[in-house]
């Protein structure tokens, strides 16, 4: 440090009259001005300095990097770099999946200019997208950021690759070994297993759990042993989670058990033209040996014990059990419970159970039933409903999901009553197009003939249609849109032509972004 | 007058006003929209029918609408309407309102031009320099006290200045506000963000705290500088220079004008527009400066990116920088590549200190360097020429001229304020691209 600097740190009171540096020809020149006091003849001395310093400074050399291999250069319109930082950018970050995907689909190389953006995103989803799309270019440029790393890095899924996983294991943060372990159950799951045994007693109960977790994948007979030990874990949660995992093992005493509670539940009552008939016969309370077998002893909230007993247990019994000890088709078994007073909870043991191992002939009739649930008059029943509907839609293929859908609005005498933005949300986007096409014709009809509450929430999916119209339903989205008059003008009709305003506006935006890309191949 | 939507898009005070102008570019919106030789114009349907009209010889415009925004939609909608459907424009005479809108301009324009050239009313010398006395006085009292507050700081130590708040520097820019030196008043003003910026801050803090004693000494003994340094260090102080100066002294260059890079500043209650040019002939520099009070827009169209042939006049100086349009002119039939000189950074800095050499306290100036790369060592990233000597690169934009370059040589303009260069706008592969 100069010692111009050191007085100008701790002040000149302090530290007064540094000397003249002769190496500093800038201090050289003094301005003999007595009326000048000692501070200002400092800071004088100060600027000349930096002038002196600022003009004659010092060329830096720097090494070059190496030029990045050469790509097929595409001259990108300013007009769709524009458009394409629009997205990026701002609120019409949901269209990115779309835009990645086109770009995916015509092996186009995104705009180099518009990869630190790309790169920037932390979406997990968004970037395996990306690392499609971002070329040699995009490669390159990672090695520059270590935050873009995630480009390169590659997921581990070989046993080459389980000394990083457990390096992972043995130094990272909790969510970063239940990863670890997770990855490590699908490559090996008995190394898997003895890591976690190895380690399980020193860990904290709610690290215990989720470590635990991850055991539902790559489970097997092998871990039988391992989970009937965790059944008499301190932890409550810890054991409630062995027991749900024992009885995803078949061949588990624990699921040999609950399907011979099972047997004594559900029992046939009658059959009447060749109908079957089934009643349920929950116990009246919580025996020892379910609550040895992780059943939790207390119901959530206010709910009835045998309602609860009955939902934990059909929930820990294989679907294909039912379907072998009564000999019948699943439609029937639903069918056969519903004039029981438990088959609200029977059904909803069935979901859970279904979405452990799903049976695809559970899918419709299942589906159906919580379809006809969201009328119900209870807030918290259409709640279960929308959230298992939700559920199952992750289960099946879209073509059967649109299909379900459709044949629910078409069976409606009103379908405007349906949760119809919870619905259309489980469909992933692109909708097909006779799907998109169906959605547009009911809700064109809906604004044109109605505009009641009902109608005003229907609209409210929009914001999803928006997304999730496929390319070939602009046309038909883009026409104009028939609202019915009203005499006086109200907030809810407003809100309405603002909403299908601003769905219009997305729509023109995405067809704009289509036409691009299309000019751009035909180039 | 040709328009391109890019032309359009720099006009447009928001990115909204893009989107909603966007909406009404249809013909089937606008009724009976024509262009004539000096003006574009044509009703806004839908109901309200708002006139808009549009003056070619300097994009002056006028719409009848009750926007805040400037240009509104309208006047974007038609320019754009122009640029991508012409044809759904009739060339005809204007009509009567346009016709008295553009007269009523040409009588203001005319009325201005007269009284910037022969001042209408005759000048009361004596009240005209007792004014400037009165102001004299008031800058040599707000310097003083400046000169003490800055000599109880450095005699204090500016170790202490990490934990002064915002207002131990407004408070004294303020006074030096009232003391109408308001370009010292925004030196000390930006002072404030040196303290704790980088881990070098103390140098930076004592450096600019020299330069601008010196700049008060200067002041004080103006009389002995020469007249080109004596307006550099009196507008520095915050003198401004009049029309009727800048026409008497101001040196007027004709060529054509590439806006090679602009930025927008905003201020408290006005935005500064600041726009780097360079000629094609004389390779002189020129920076416009043009502001506007809250969203309005600027005065004039200058769009980064365009040429523009036309007449430069110069405010005085030693370095002349600062310039403003006195006249445009016609078409243009040069190229970008016509513009940008092949300057190496050792002849870049060369030329800089021989500028520093004439007016010591130079802010900033426009920096043009061919065959360039972006470069990066210990973390830190700079543009390296053939050469391998290199300027440190403001760290925002280094990611997006590297993506977009590869590493591969390119031409790049900007701005060099002594230890930064910031980019503003490069030449790759022959295409012209601005900063953002």
């Amino acid at each position: 440090m100069n010692e111009l600097l050191k007085a100008a740190l701790v002040g000149t009171g302090k530290y007064p009259g540094v000397a003249i540096d002769e190496s500093a020809p800038a201090d050289r020149l003094t301005i003999a001005d007595d009326s000048l006091t000692d501070e200002s003849q400092f800071l004088l001395r100060c600027g000349r300095r930096a002038v002196y310093q600022r003009a004659g400074q010092d060329v830096r050399s720097v090494p070059s990097v190496e030029a990045a291999p050469d790509t097929e250069n595409i001259a990108w319109s300013a007009a769709f770099i524009r458009t394409m930082k629009e997205v990026i950018q701002t609120e019409k970050k949901d269209l990115l999946p779309e835009v990645l995907r086109e770009f995916q689909a015509h092996r186009l190389p995104v705009p180099v200019i518009l990869l630190p953006d790309l790169l920037d995103l932390s979406d997990r989803k968004l970037q395996s997208a990306i690392r499609t799309v971002v070329g040699t270019r995009g490669t390159w440029l990672s090695q520059f950021n270590p935050e873009w790393s995630w480009l390169t890095d590659t997921e581990p899924n070989s046993e080459e690759d389980i000394p990083s996983l457990e390096e992972i294991w043995n130094e990272g943060t909790v969510p970063q070994r239940c990863r670890a372990l997770r990855k490590l159950r699908e490559i090996d799951a008995a190394t898997g297993r003895q890591w976690l045994q190895e380690c399980f007693k020193k860990e904290k109960a709610s690290d215990r759990k989720d470590l635990l977790e991850q055991f539902a994948s790559g489970l097997s007979t092998a871990d039988e042993e391992f989970l009937e030990q965790t059944l008499s874990d301190r932890s409550k949660h810890v054991k409630v989670l062995a027991g749900s995992l024992l009885s995803q093992i078949p061949t588990s005493q624990c699921a040999n058990r609950f399907r011979e509670r099972g047997q004594q539940l559900l029992q046939i009552s009658s059959t009447s033209q060749s109908k079957l008939k089934l009643t349920c016969h929950p116990p009246e309370e919580l025996s020892k040996d379910w609550e040895a077998d992780g059943v939790p002893r207390k119901p959530p909230g206010q709910r009835g014990v045998r309602a609860y007993l009955t939902e934990e247990l059909v929930a820990r019994v294989s679907l294909d059990f039912w379907q072998e000890h009564f000999h019948v088709a699943p439609v029937e078994l639903i069918n056969g419970i519903l004039n029981d007073d438990f088959a609200h909870d029977v059904i909803t043991g069935w979901t859970r159970a279904f979405m452990k191992i799903s049976a695809s002939n559970w899918f419709e009739p299942l589906w159906k039933y919580w379809s006809a649930m969201t009328q119900h008059p209870q807030q918290n029943i259409k709640d279960q409903a929308s959230n298992f509907l939700g559920q199952l839609a992750e289960f099946t293929e879209q073509t059967k999901l649109e299909r379900s859908i459709i044949r629910l609005i078409q069976s409606q005498p009103d379908p405007a009553n349906l949760p119809i933005a919870t619905l259309v949300s489980f469909v992933p986007a692109p909708w097909s197009a006779a799907f998109g096409k169906e959605y547009l014709r009911v809700t064109r009809g809906l604004v044109a003939s109605r505009s009641d509450r009902a109608v005003y929430d229907w609209i409210g999916s929009l914001t999803i249609a928006t997304v999730a119209l496929p390319k070939e339903c602009f046309e038909a989205a883009l026409s104009p849109w028939k609202i019915r008059e009203h005499g006086v003008p109200s907030w809810q009709l407003a809100n309405m032509e603002r909403q299908i305003s601003q769905f219009t506006e997305r729509i023109q935006f995405r067809a704009r972004f289509h036409r691009e890309v299309e000019l751009q191949r035909n180039r | 007058m040709q328009f391109s939507l890019e032309h359009v898009r720099e006009m447009a005070p928001d990115e909204k006003s893009v989107v909603a102008a966007q909406k009404l570019v249809s013909p089937r919106l606008w009724e009976s929209p024509g262009l004539s030789e000096s003006a574009l114009w044509g009703t806004c349907g839908g109901g309200r029918n708002y006139q808009v009209r549009i003056d070619l010889a300097n994009m002056g415009y006028s719409c009848n609408c009750p926007s805040r925004k400037f240009p509104c939609k309208h006047v974007l909608a038609l320019m754009m309407l122009l640029a991508t459907t012409p044809d759904a424009i009739a060339i005809t005479e204007s009509p009567q309102w346009v016709r008295e809108w553009i007269n009523k301009r040409r009588q203001r324009e005319q009325a201005k031009a007269d009284k910037e050239q022969q001042p209408a009313k005759p000048i009361d010398a004596a009240a005209q320099a007792k004014r400037v006395d009165e102001r004299e006085l008031k800058v040599a009292e707000g310097l003083k006290q400046l000169s003490v507050w800055m000599d109880d700081l450095i005699r204090g130590g500016i170790a202490c200045l990490e934990t002064k708040p915002f207002t131990f520097w407004d408070d004294q820019a303020r006074r030096l506000v009232d003391s109408q030196a308001k370009g010292l008043a925004t030196q000390i003003r930006n002072l404030a963000e040196i303290p704790q910026s980088s881990r070098d801050w103390p140098q930076r803090m004592m450096d600019e705290l020299g330069r601008t004693r010196l700049l008060m000494h200067a002041y004080e003994r103006s009389d002995n500088l020469s007249p080109d340094l004596k307006a550099d260090v009196r507008q520095l102080i915050g003198w401004t220079v009049s029309q009727a100066e800048l026409v008497e002294s101001g040196e007027v260059v004709e060529d054509d004008w590439f806006i090679f890079g602009q930025q927008i500043k905003e201020e408290d209650r006005f935005r500064t527009q600041r726009s780097w040019a360079i000629g094609r002939t004389t390779q002189r520099e020129a920076l416009l400066l043009q502001f506007a009070p809250g969203v309005q827009g600027f005065p004039e169209s200058i769009v980064p990116g365009t040429i523009q042939p036309g007449k430069l006049i110069f405010y005085p100086g030693t370095v002349q920088q600062r310039a403003k349009f006195q006249e445009r002119t016609g078409e243009n039939d040069s190229t970008f590549k016509d513009y940008i000189g092949g300057n190496s950074v050792t002849t870049f800095l060369g030329e800089y200190a021989e500028r520093l050499a004439q007016n010591p306290w130079l802010p900033t100036c426009s920096c043009l360097l061919s065959d360039v790369t972006i470069a990066t060592e210990h973390g830190a990233w700079f543009v390296r020429d053939s050469e391998g000597n290199a300027l440190p690169l403001r760290m925002q934009d280094h990611y997006r001229l590297l993506s977009a370059t590869g590493g591969h040589s390119f031409q790049l303009m900007g701005e060099w304020n002594g230890d930064v260069f910031a980019p503003m706008s490069f030449l790759f592969e022959g295409q012209f691209q601005v900063c953002s």
